[in-house]
């Protein structure tokens, strides 16, 4: 589903260039649930944000569902990514002033679907994750865990094949954060893709596979041999 | 002949033409006023100043009845001061005996001198006006977009095209111009009868003049909020989500 063949992504400060993804090298199949660990500052988001399609800033190769997305504009990456991806954030990020219904309509809203239709998948959505009761109340009247379930289901109302979540229980308590990766566990197992950013041991228990990053490299993957990492290749580093 | 205001007054609602009417201008040998008949209706002139009401008035014959020397008024389009000479000339051509006196130049630019300072008065604070509401609304929408970068940069994480922000920007924009325009339209109804005296020719509701004002005014509030909401379109949503 996903395959990326050294991929880097860099930023300029003044003449120095700091690097936060190096030689990214990473088979993903479509069904799996990956964990992507590793302390802060390791690139773990930045990783997540080249996935979400969200930066074009990167070198290197990245093949979505077979399509060459380093050869796409950035209007082509924003199409892919509208239609095939969803992403959930770990401060929800839900809209203030729209109601549960009209957050979770948000993205279809950008989307060329008519409004019977946009009301009928909304309904749906609403009554597949029981918000059924809660779909006339704004963010600011819901828990932090209502809020984050609003959040997913507002990342996969237009069911994405690839869902992606940022710390998504890092502000949640830990009975709320046990539902939400149940949540993510049973979209994953109806077929979704999902590739989570963590910092939870127990959450990452919650995946099939989990890679962790140090420095920008990917120095662990239990999904199978770690290739063109810091600790294999130790000319990446001298090539720094 | 009479002049509209004489036949509207006197004959209200029928014609003026064939009436008879005595004059203290003119009078038979006797002393007693000499009743003439009505043959023509001209338009109203006015004399001293375009604002002045037009008063009833009636015109006799200068051969039969000498009441006034006669003044003329002459519309040129160069240099007023260039045709006194020409005038004495044709004149004298008429008769050499008559003077030519009392000649002034400029007399309507005169008159409606200081109707044009307090109109020139009014467009330069109108401009001062216009300039300071697309800086104002320029200032909120820039504000606003400051305000709701982390909703821009997440409805664009969401899919919204640079396009959809564009328009979303620009409508809350002219949404809140248009607010004003309603407002502004229904003030400037109710406070036309103030600018009445100011006003040739033209009704005080235009329906021409409030239309171009408000094209105007849609046009620069369009303008104004064009540059925020360009801005708007042009945010990077995974710079804006990571500084959030």
């Amino acid at each position: 589903m996903i395959k990326m063949h050294q991929l880097e992504r860099s930023y300029k400060t003044g003449h120095t260039e700091t690097f936060v993804l190096r030689r990214i090298e990473l088979k993903l199949e479509q069904g799996e649930f990956l964990t992507i660990m590793g302390p802060s500052g390791a690139g773990k988001s930045s990783l997540l944000n080249v996935l979400a399609m969200l930066d074009d800033q990167w070198r290197g190769e990245f093949f979505f569902e077979g399509a060459a997305v380093h050869a796409m504009n950035r209007k082509q990456r924003a199409e892919l990514a509208r239609k095939r991806i969803g992403m959930v954030f770990q401060s929800y990020h839900l809209l203030d002033d729209l109601t549960v219904a009209e957050n979770i309509d948000l993205p279809l809203s950008y989307k060329d679907i008519s409004r019977p239709e946009r009301q009928a998948l909304v309904a749906d959505t609403l009554d597949r994750f029981n918000i059924v009761g809660k779909k006339d109340l704004f963010p600011s009247q819901l828990s932090g865990g209502q809020q984050q379930l609003v959040g997913i289901a507002r990342a996969v109302i237009h069911r994405p094949s690839l869902l992606l979540a940022d710390e998504p229980t890092g502000n949640l308590h830990s009975e709320q954060a046990i539902e939400i990766m149940e949540l993510f566990r049973t979209l994953n197992r109806e077929g979704t893709t999902v590739v989570q950013v963590t910092h939870s041991d127990v959450n990452a228990a919650y995946g099939t596979r989990t890679i962790e990053l140090r420095d920008g490299w990917i120095t662990k993957d239990t999904g199978g041999p770690v290739v063109g990492s810091r600790a294999v290749v130790s000319g990446g580093v001298a090539g720094r | 002949m009479v002049n509209q205001a004489f036949a509207s007054r006197t004959f209200p609602g029928e014609s003026a033409i064939g009436k008879r009417i005595a004059s203290d201008l003119s009078s038979d040998e006797s002393g007693k006023a000499d009743f003439r008949e009505i043959v023509g209706v001209v338009a109203n002139v006015t004399r001293s100043s375009l604002a002045e009401t037009p008063m009833p008035e009636i015109f006799l014959p200068f051969g039969q009845v000498a009441a006034a020397p006669p003044w003329f008024a002459l519309r040129v389009t160069e240099d007023p001061a260039a045709y006194v000479e020409t005038i004495r000339g044709v004149v004298a051509q008429q008769d050499a005996t008559l003077p030519v006196y009392a000649v002034r130049t400029n007399v309507l630019t005169r008159s409606t001198a200081q109707q044009k300072f307090q109109t020139m008065l009014i467009a330069a604070f109108a401009a001062i006006a216009l300039v300071l509401a697309a800086i104002g609304l320029y200032a909120v929408l820039s504000y606003m977009v400051a305000q709701r970068t982390l909703e821009l940069g997440l409805r664009m994480a969401l899919g919204a095209q640079r396009a959809d922000v564009l328009t979303l920007i620009l409508r809350r924009g002219l949404l809140l111009s248009a607010a004003g325009v309603v407002v502004g339209l229904a003030a400037s109804a109710a406070l036309t009868r103030y600018l009445a005296t100011l006003l040739f020719h033209t009704p005080g509701l235009d329906a021409l003049t409030f239309a171009a004002t408000t094209s105007l005014l849609i046009l620069i509030s369009a303008a104004s909020c064009f540059w925020p909401a360009w801005r708007a379109s042009r945010l990077d949503p995974n710079l804006t989500l990571r500084e959030h």
